[in-house]
């Protein structure tokens, strides 16, 4: 196929590298300044399925920098929008679109469908579900963020190599701006999304040296691009390949309480009082496991769902349980 | 004698605190320069950061000598 002869002809890369490329499947969680670049460099190189999560929709202030969008597609849904453009660019690439954010609620079934997963969002929360749901599916992510003219770029989780939350484990309780707050010329997150799919075509591909255990910082301004080796953890990982970690609406556990043994994770001096469930705050888990020893399944509940997602990940990580629940909402 | 070590902020840390800072103490170990800078800085008690010496992220027990190249890395957010 003429399509992709100036890559085949590559030494390394080869008929073998757009072979493996055609095999594989990547999740691109936003489609906005990083992501668009990021989805079409990898549909223009035959990348084989891409799914593409976006629940926002495209608005005139995107354009400057979201290049896979224009005046014609301003109102509609992103992931939507970008599939629709990639499948006139290469309509040789599967496109699965997801017009929805990324939730705990959806994105272990979502991640699990794809080979790598690249993080285009936009904020900390997603950020870091992203790296709790990769490290309990055992699949490797691709990290990129902006700030003003500097930009991070990293690969997180890969054969065991460190997770985004060993290196940042408590997020900002401070806000960190985005795009939206502080500002952001286009070819930023132009170049940044480019770096993240050229690692992600090594990763696929087998060529060259990824950039794994390694994080990347640039500064447009300066043109200075410096990469800051991080000593490789002994990772914490699962011993299956299935993720254990269940989301379950107050719904589903109210409809059959008595199969799980609840466990309320928020401080001791949150209200109102879950009468029914056991408190163990998620400061204290580490270290109260021994009261977990049940022949019920395990459902943890917190405010809003994001303690208990990451209560349930940090008891998958022991690998005593089979399957875990988190409750991702409000239990009242 | 006096010791003196560069140190290079990036991301909000640098709109925050400044783009470099020479600080005029004597610290042991980058355990030591996190408590100094967090005493100083309340930012950086609200806002996680990685200290790199010399190019390579660093750990708490990491030594520091007064030619070291220090860089203070926060998350950065925007995407």
């Amino acid at each position: 196929m003429s399509r992709y002869i100036r890559q085949t002809c590559l030494a390394e890369f080869g008929l073998e590298g757009q072979n493996r490329l055609k095999e594989a499947s990547v999740a691109v969680i936003g489609a906005g300044g990083i992501g668009c670049p990021v989805l079409q460099y990898l549909a223009a190189a035959g990348l084989g399925t891409i799914g593409i999560v976006d629940g926002d929709a495209v608005e005139e202030s995107n354009l400057q920098r979201q290049v896979l969008f224009g005046t014609s597609t301003l109102g509609k849904n992103k992931a939507e929008a970008a599939a629709a453009y990639i499948n006139n660019l290469n309509p040789h690439v599967a496109t699965e679109v997801y017009s929805y954010q990324l939730i705990n609620k959806n994105a272990s079934s979502i991640l699990s469908r794809y080979d790598f997963v690249i993080d285009c969002s936009d904020n900390f929360d997603t950020r870091y579900l992203i790296d709790d749901c990769c490290e309990a599916l055992k699949k490797a992510w691709i990290y990129g963020a902006i700030h003003c003219y500097e930009a991070q770029v990293a690969i997180f989780n890969y054969h065991g190599s460190p997770t985004y939350r060993q290196l940042f484990p408590k997020q900002s309780i401070e806000k960190i701006p985005d795009c939206a707050d502080s500002g952001v010329l286009g070819v930023l997150p132009g170049l940044t999304g480019m770096l993240q799919a050229t690692e992600c075509i090594k990763l696929i591909t087998g060529i060259g040296e990824p950039l794994v255990g390694q994080l990347l910082v640039f500064n447009v301004l300066t043109m200075q691009f410096v990469t800051f080796p991080f000593a490789a953890k002994k990772p914490k990982t699962l011993g299956k390949s299935e993720c254990p970690v269940h989301p379950l609406s107050a719904r589903e556990y109210k409809d059959n309480a008595e199969r799980y043994l609840l466990v309320d994770v928020r401080e001791l001096n949150e209200l109102p009082l879950f009468p029914m469930a056991k408190r163990i705050p998620l400061s204290e888990l580490h270290l109260r496991m021994d009261e977990l020893i049940t022949d019920k399944e395990i459902a943890f509940v917190c405010r809003s769902g994001n303690r208990s997602w990451q209560a349930a990940v940090l008891l998958a990580k022991t690998n005593h349980f089979n399957k875990l629940y988190a409750i991702y909402e409000a239990l009242y | 004698m006096e010791t003196h070590h560069v140190v290079t902020f990036y991301g909000i840390l640098q709109e925050r605190i400044a783009s470099e800072l020479s600080l005029h103490v004597s610290l042991k170990n980058v355990s030591e320069m996190r408590s100094y800078l967090e005493e100083n800085y309340a930012i950086l008690r609200k806002i996680p950061y990685l200290v790199a010496i010399n190019r390579t992220i660093s750990s708490l027990e990491t030594p520091l000598t007064p030619s070291d190249d220090i860089a203070i890395l926060p998350p950065f957010s925007g995407g």
